[in-house]
């Protein structure tokens, strides 16, 4: 028995039994018509009102940050208050609407048919869209929902492990200043791996987006009907690219930050860091280790669970050794952190333990980088470049080529533009079914 | 047997000779002070990778190991670096390869001399002896895994039936079986056979393996058909994480041979130990583990290495002077436990285990037995 968020109305005691599962996927049928027939425009002001309730001071942050979320998260409060100034930036109606324009090339064909090019078409929404996303940073799953209301889709949420709270104010408040808007949003939880519980829910919907790992993702398309749309968010690997001749200038705050924010967490997350020369790459592993260190007194470390304190041990250990035995350079922590700069010195990519844990290896050639990065080729994700203006356009071709899905600038890693594409994919078009009326 | 370093390290050899078993008092714990900093300086006098390592934690034995406190200062290296670098020293001639695990992509490969074989040998003989588990009278054994001459290296195999050791044989059973491809399978016919032959000869019976082998016969044994004599024993090493699939706790799996094979609870006994780590530790009555006289056991946090507070999870860390191959005599694991009180008597404190640390997956021998075995 758990709480629930039934399309408008709060349920204390909502049992996920098969008849319950029923009734939700019934509900969220049933307003299918009346969020299609809402203006697009009006839906992104709604959403857009949320905003001063999660900027700062507003009502329904405050409510999320009594409810003490740096343990369940993992991150430390100003952290999280990072996070909620970016959520809020979000919500802005103009970017919303510019966001809609540049995916679907106008919000306009989301109310009506339009014409382009002497063909009318029409964005018909998938429908009800279940929304399974993991919270690892902690506003993605509402970021995914109201990607999904833009489109005019019916959305059923599925909170993740510790994002009750700030969903369930999420939905609080959109009740409070929108309700006709929040009567078309289902928010659930349930425990990850319940199959008869998912393969229901899975099987009820039209559309299902998800982002999490791959045997999540494996389960779900199991228990997807042919027709059911998915679209699917993986797990990701990201790194950074200093060419030498960046090393004098790069902006060693922005590449802290690239490391630190969500404490590593996100898709978008370096975890590697490729220099060019190893004299270099010495050079930015110790300016680094010093940022790191800066970055905690505004952005500390959050609570590290005993797993992750064993994984992070284990690298400084194996790194240390390394050291001794000419595989690695430098270990650089601090022994009141889990920060951790390892200078390897051979170019394959390693995931890190996460949590401020980091790599950095050097490379000689843009060729060698480039195989280094054939095993990634389908996780690769964002690559934090610094190179000269005239290396520029190889270093980008290459690194396209190569896999990645996003090249921006050093310490923008993990602060993607309102307009960004997600994940390599126009995230609002995988969320609509283009009609069009040819010969009528 | 004679020890080929007995004069080189003579606190070790007293050490290992001291009794009662768990109870600490000032003179053995000045005799383990010793015995461990003997062993620390030999390996830092042996093996340049250790000395570097230990240089590069400003540590040197000599003059940083003074008094029995100053223990808590050698440098605590986790059992994984063994997986990647050879910390084996030129100065032991391998008597021995072991591994400890070889499917998850970096195995333990350790080498042991001669002088280390004797010191387990003796260790383990001493912990049986105190535990009134040293029989002279002659039993079946029932070995869930390998016959070691099929997987001669295999940590496993070797370990479980060393355990031999403490009660002649009448006959051996190997249940694990190399099977094609390199893989092993859980023979549950022949198993089971020789559990009803002792059942019907009133016949003791060993019965030694992981626990979720051991139990999956057990399920499938019907009510009544095996009465053990009550002299039998069953002895579990390892593998209660993986068991966690099956669902079955360790006082279940106890519960479950109690009632399906008429043992008594304290003939149901578990250890804890590695390959890495020159002692296993056999529980208590209350099933416990408790660190003897030559071993010390600490809840550690993994980072700082300090102890963490009574009662909360932390690294398992064991100290011991055993092993003269290798830097071992200070392990940080990846196994996850807690200090715990105990009523049993015995002095010594008390831990238990709770399970595997780490999100990579540092898995041990147990679970690759377990992926090893091919169920009939």
């Amino acid at each position: 028995m758990n709480s629930a968020f039934l399309f408008g109305d709060w349920n204390k005691n909502f049992i996920l039994s098969e008849d319950g599962i029923r009734r939700v996927i019934g509900l969220a049928r049933d307003r299918r018509d009346t969020l299609r027939k809402t203006p697009v425009k009006e839906i992104c002001r709604a959403i857009g009102r949320l905003s001063p309730f999660w900027s700062a001071d507003g009502s329904y942050r405050k409510k999320y940050l009594m409810t003490r979320p740096e343990k369940t998260l993992g991150l430390s409060t100003p952290m999280i208050t990072l996070g909620l100034d970016m959520f809020a930036a979000s919500l802005n109606e103009e970017n919303l609407v510019r966001r809609l324009d540049q995916q679907l090339g106008g919000y306009g064909c989301l109310d009506a048919f339009v014409e382009r090019g002497g063909q009318s078409y029409r964005a018909e929404p998938l429908g009800v869209v279940l929304h399974v996303v993991a919270g690892n940073v902690f506003f993605g799953p509402g970021e995914s929902l109201f990607s999904g209301l833009l489109t005019k889709n019916v959305g059923i949420i599925k909170a993740p492990s510790g994002g009750w709270d700030f969903l369930s104010l999420l939905v609080m408040s959109l009740n409070e200043i929108a309700p006709d808007v929040a009567r078309t949003i289902g928010l659930l939880y349930w425990p990850g791996g319940e199959e008869s519980t998912e393969r229901a829910m899975v099987s009820g919907v039209d559309g299902l987006l998800i982002a999490s790992g791959s045997e999540t993702i494996a389960a779900y398309r199991r228990y997807a009907l042919p027709h059911t749309a998915l679209i699917e968010f993986g797990p990701r690997a990201s790194l950074a690219v200093i060419s030498s001749s960046a090393v004098a200038r790069l902006d060693m705050g922005g590449l802290a930050r690239d490391v630190a924010l969500w404490e590593q967490t996100a898709c978008t997350s370096v975890q590697c860091i490729y220099v060019e020369g190893e004299e270099n790459a010495a050079k930015v592993a110790e300016r680094l280790s010093v940022a790191l260190r800066d970055l905690s007194a505004r952005l500390p470390e959050g609570s590290v669970t005993l797993d992750e304190r064993i994984d992070i041990a284990r690298l400084r250990e194996l790194s240390s050794f390394g050291a001794i035995q000419g595989s690695a350079r430098l270990v650089l922590s601090f022994p009141d952190s889990t920060t951790t700069v390892v200078l390897e010195l051979d170019s394959n990519f390693e995931f890190s333990p996460l949590r401020r844990c980091v790599r950095v290896k050097p490379y000689k050639t843009l060729d060698e980088l480039i195989g280094a990065l054939e095993p990634l080729r389908g996780i690769l994700q964002t690559v934090g470049l610094a190179a000269d203006l005239r290396e520029l356009p190889e270093y980008r071709d290459r690194l396209c080529a190569a896999g990645i899905r996003r090249i921006c600038g050093v310490g923008w890693m993990n602060q993607p533009g309102p307009q960004a594409i997600r994940d390599g994919v126009l995230e609002l078009q995988r969320l609509v079914r283009w009609v069009e009326v040819d010969g009528t | 047997m004679k020890s080929p370093l007995l004069d080189t390290h003579p606190f070790t050899w007293k050490l290992l000779g001291q009794s009662p078993l768990y109870e600490i008092g000032e003179m053995n714990n000045d005799m383990y002070a010793a015995a461990m900093r003997e062993n620390t300086i030999w390996h830092y006098e042996k093996n340049e990778t250790y000395r570097a390592y230990c240089r590069l934690l400003k540590f040197d034995p000599k003059s940083d190991l003074l008094e029995s406190a100053d223990i808590g200062r050698i440098p605590a290296l986790s059992a994984d670096l063994f997986k990647h670098f050879d910390l084996s020293g030129p100065h032991s001639p391998c008597a021995l390869t072991v591994s400890s695990s070889g499917t998850s992509g970096h195995p333990t490969t350790l080498s042991m001399d001669e002088e280390t074989i004797i010191r387990m040998w003796k260790m383990g003989r001493a912990t049986f002896e105190e535990e009134g588990l040293v029989s002279s009278s002659p039993v079946h054994y029932l070995i869930f895994s390998a016959d070691p001459k099929n997987s001669p290296h295999y940590g496993n195999s070797l370990f479980f039936s060393s355990l031999m050791e403490f009660a002649p044989a009448m006959d051996v059973t190997y249940a694990v079986e190399p099977s094609s491809g390199g893989v092993f399978r859980l023979n549950q016919e022949k198993a089971v056979d020789l559990l009803r032959r002792a059942s019907g000869t009133g016949e003791p019976v060993r019965v030694i393996g992981l626990p979720a082998l051991i139990s999956s016969i057990a399920c499938d044994t019907p009510p009544g058909q095996v009465r053990l004599n009550p002299e039998s024993l069953v002895l579990t090493g390892a593998g209660w994480k993986a068991n966690i699939h099956t669902g079955m706790s360790k006082k279940e799996f106890r519960g479950l041979l109690c009632r399906v094979w008429g043992l008594s609870h304290d003939r149901v006994r578990d250890l804890y130990g590695m390959t890495e780590h020159a002692v296993h530790y056999l529980d208590c009555p209350e099933h416990h583990f408790h660190a003897p006289v030559f071993s010390r056991v600490s809840i550690i946090d993994p980072l700082t290495c300090g102890p963490v507070r009574e009662g909360e999870a932390g690294v398992i860390h064991l100290m011991n002077p055993g092993f003269t191959s290798m830097p071992l005599q200070s392990l940080k694991t990846a196994d996850v436990g807690r200090n715990v009180l105990c009523t049993c008597g015995r002095k010594t404190p008390a831990f238990e285990l709770i399970g595997r640390g780490g999100r990579s997956r540092f898995r041990g021998c147990a679970a690759t037995t377990l992926e090893r075995v091919q169920h009939e």
